[in-house]
């Protein structure tokens, strides 16, 4: 019987969706982390910008800017978190082929993978 | 538990006919590239520029007393602090120069991009800034729509040209700055991590 971190052909399925599986988990879980905590920070800036306009501590013109300001921040943390989960998918991808690299390259005799 | 989700249960050998499919697409190499890999030069000049612009506009806080929020420095006039611009510009140029010539780039590229745009205007409202209201500065009137939403407009603005602007509005607009600078390094970061993990 096969050791579990043998790559055969009954669990080649398996083995690709484990290492894919371990791989996206831990990186989703920073990515998450990361969405969570940039958050919370766009949610301050807004209400510092609420409250400074309320305080006259910055002009209305001001408040319009940095209103824009900060969409252009929501947006980036946005294109940083589908960058992420991009380079995520990649790592998980690249670490199932690399577990069944040995078995298949020895399967087809040359370096398929 | 990912396949449950992903698989609808009559079709649970479903991932059984996508593996020769996989593997036809990935004859001839060991690793597949969705988004590029991490470049350390890309880092290195995020870092400076994300320093440069954060020393900028602590230096102009630093000139206002933090217990009197009216406040401004005269020191903060936008033609005192003109040249941060101009030399924020040719630096983010050089960046911008590198980002576009690398393949399977284009987050990085829009991040970069958003920093520009939160920290330079651009050539119309250059010339607004220099033009209007007697070179004074610029005026939003009442009620009007404006797409600005960068550190120079917001410097240019009337009472800001001459004068610099408050506290608060240095203090907001750095942390937006510092979140977009932020998120382009974050995510240089991750792509780090995703090299080495495939080493």
């Amino acid at each position: 019987m096969a050791a579990d971190d043998t790559v055969t052909e009954n669990n080649l399925g398996d083995k690709i969706l484990d290492a894919a599986k371990t791989s996206l988990g831990s990186r989703f879980t920073s990515v998450k982390t990361f969405a969570k905590a940039e958050a919370e920070k766009l949610a301050i800036t807004l209400r510092m910008i609420i409250e400074a306009s309320a305080a006259n501590d910055i002009s209305k013109a001001e408040a319009k800017i940095l209103v824009n300001q900060q969409k252009l921040a929501a947006s980036a943390v946005l294109t940083a978190v589908e960058g992420m989960s991009l380079a995520a998918a990649q790592a998980a991808i690249n670490a199932a082929l690399k577990i069944v690299k040995d078995f298949v390259n020895g399967k087809v005799g040359f370096a398929l993978l | 538990m990912i396949t449950k989700l992903l698989i609808p249960k009559h079709s649970r050998y479903f991932k059984y006919l996508l593996l020769p499919v996989a593997a036809v697409a990935l004859v001839g190499c060991s690793t597949m590239t969705i988004i590029s890999d991490y470049d350390p030069d890309t880092d290195k000049q995020l870092t400076g520029l994300q320093q440069s612009v954060d020393v900028f506009i602590s230096s102009m806080t630093s000139e206002i007393p933090k217990w009197d929020k009216q406040k401004r420095s005269a020191k903060n006039a936008y033609s005192a602090k003109k040249q941060f611009y101009n030399d924020f510009d040719e630096k983010l140029r050089l960046l911008e120069f590198r980002v576009q010539s690398i393949p399977k780039n284009s987050k990085t590229q829009k991040l970069v991009s958003d920093i520009r745009a939160s920290v330079l205007f651009d050539e119309n409202d250059e010339r607004r800034c220099e033009e209007e209201n007697g070179g004074n500065g610029m005026i939003l009137k009442e009620g009007e729509e404006t797409k600005l939403n960068s550190l120079q407009a917001l410097h240019c603005l009337d009472k800001n040209k001459n004068e610099g602007p408050r506290r608060m509005a240095l203090e907001i607009a750095q942390r937006n700055i510092n979140q977009v600078v932020g998120a382009a390094l974050a995510l240089e970061v991750a792509k780090k991590q995703g090299t080495e993990s495939n080493k």
